[in-house]
């Protein structure tokens, strides 16, 4: 597919490392980044989806997403959306997980209609 | 038969309809069939479909004419269709370098 | 904003069931905090029985404390150090690479490219992120970014100095793509003046960012 993400030799993307740069950063910036790469990592062992599905689900993220979502907020968008083109969850049971667990720790946070 | 407004920016409605348009004309030219022989198959296909896309006719004529001359062999069309569908599927541009992408040379 | 967002709408985005499609899923959850989106889905496929959330600890805690840059020094510190090994390294990455006991997911064909004098060599993953994990770790945010995806390919050379790394006018640079199918990893020069260091010496030289190839090994005891 040849998206916004095929960027090799597109200009005006910016510095690359932040200042104070000392060649080290932490492998995850947070604990959901931890829990995402996991979940990624079980469900492809797990043959729910292959490397081509992965892939080629994280290009179909808009442009507009992918240049904006965090690297792994990109395989939240990837995952979800493969776990119910598969058929293995579907949107209404996803959006009320969503929704119980909002009622349950009150951040308000609620899904759109 | 007249051409279609070639420079109009409606004159094709999808890169597929200027291709099968191209091929007809330059297949012509070449001296591969008489212009009338097509237009004719044309002119057939667009009574018969008259709801349909001006280029749907006009692919399946020009296919019916190669294939009446022998030009196109029907299994191999249908075997190269799947094999564009097959390829489409899986389109995308991973595939394995064994070569730099880039060089710079250094300045002597 | 003119009108209203109807996400029902559009019966031919509906799945089978009636239900929404994934897309339209997404966009209506996308703006609910992260953490809860991810947090959600993984309860939804541990109660479906498809993951064990106590497995999922341990994969993530292997990548982050067990896999990580040291895999490649130890590489690069034999590769330095056995001229035989260097040769079976720049031959068969992948074997010689195992030969030290590092293998597995994301790292089934492993190229090494050799830095000199005359030729500098960088790894980038144009497209997306293709990282050798065995030997590298996961990769660093700046390795999956943008602007490096994009510039590196363009003007390696302001890429290398903004990395600190200032090479001769002379040198020849070269920009690798790795992807699923080959994955790169660099061999940094051998730095001057580590003659006679042992192996953990000079594993310790060897920085992660050196065998991506932004930068050079360190030098004993003082900057790259």
């Amino acid at each position: 597919m040849n998206s916004v993400h095929d960027c090799g030799g597109d200009d005006g993307f910016g510095r690359i490392i932040p200042d104070g740069y000392d060649g080290t950063e932490p492998v995850f910036k947070s604990e959901w980044e931890r829990r995402m790469c996991a979940l990624f990592m079980a469900t492809i062992v797990g043959g729910l989806f292959t490397d081509e599905d992965f892939r080629q689900s994280r290009e179909r993220l808009e442009p507009s997403r992918y240049l904006t979502r965090s690297y792994y907020e990109q395989w939240w968008f990837a995952v979800a959306r493969l776990m119910v083109e598969k058929g293995v969850i579907s949107p209404a049971e996803y959006r009320a997980e969503i929704a119980r667990m909002d009622a349950g720790t009150g951040t308000g946070a609620e899904a759109r209609s | 038969m007249a051409l279609p407004e070639l420079d109009a920016p409606e004159a094709f409605a999808a890169p597929w309809e200027a291709q099968i348009f191209a091929m007809v004309v330059e297949l012509h030219k070449s001296g591969m069939f008489e212009w009338r022989d097509f237009a004719d198959r044309l002119s057939r296909e667009i009574h018969a479909h008259p709801d349909e896309a001006y280029y749907h006719c006009w692919a399946r004529a020009a296919l019916d004419l190669l294939m009446e001359m022998g030009l196109v062999d029907e299994a191999e069309l249908l075997a190269q269709s799947l094999a564009v569908i097959r390829y489409r599927a899986q389109d995308h541009h991973h595939v394995a370098r064994t070569t730099p992408i880039t060089v710079v040379s250094g300045r002597r | 904003m003119p009108g209203h967002h109807h996400p029902h709408d559009h019966d031919h985005d509906h799945g089978p069931d009636g239900d929404i499609s994934a897309e339209e899923m997404l966009t209506s959850i996308d703006a609910v905090d992260i953490g809860v989106r991810v947090k959600a889905l993984e309860e939804l496929l541990a109660r479906k029985g498809l993951i064990d959330p106590q497995a999922l600890d341990a994969v993530v805690d292997y990548y982050e404390h067990k896999v990580g840059p040291r895999n490649g020094a130890r590489v690069v510190a034999r590769a330095w150090a056995d001229p035989a090994y260097k040769q079976r390294l720049l031959t068969d990455a992948t074997a010689a690479i195992a030969e030290l006991g590092f293998s597995g997911a994301q790292g089934e064909h492993m190229v090494v490219i050799e830095n000199t004098d005359s030729v500098h060599n960088l790894v980038v993953c144009t497209l997306c992120s293709c990282y050798p994990w065995p030997v590298l770790g996961l990769p660093p945010v700046w390795y999956k970014s943008m602007p490096y995806r994009s510039r590196v390919v363009r003007d390696p050379r302001s890429v290398l100095e903004e990395f600190g790394t200032f090479l001769p006018e002379t040198t020849e640079i070269r920009v690798w793509d790795s992807n699923s199918e080959i994955r790169y990893m660099i061999l940094p020069r051998r730095p001057p003046g580590t003659e006679g260091l042992s192996e953990d010496a000079l594993a310790a030289l060897v920085t992660r960012d050196s065998m991506i190839g932004v930068s050079e090994a360190l030098t004993p005891g003082g900057a790259a």
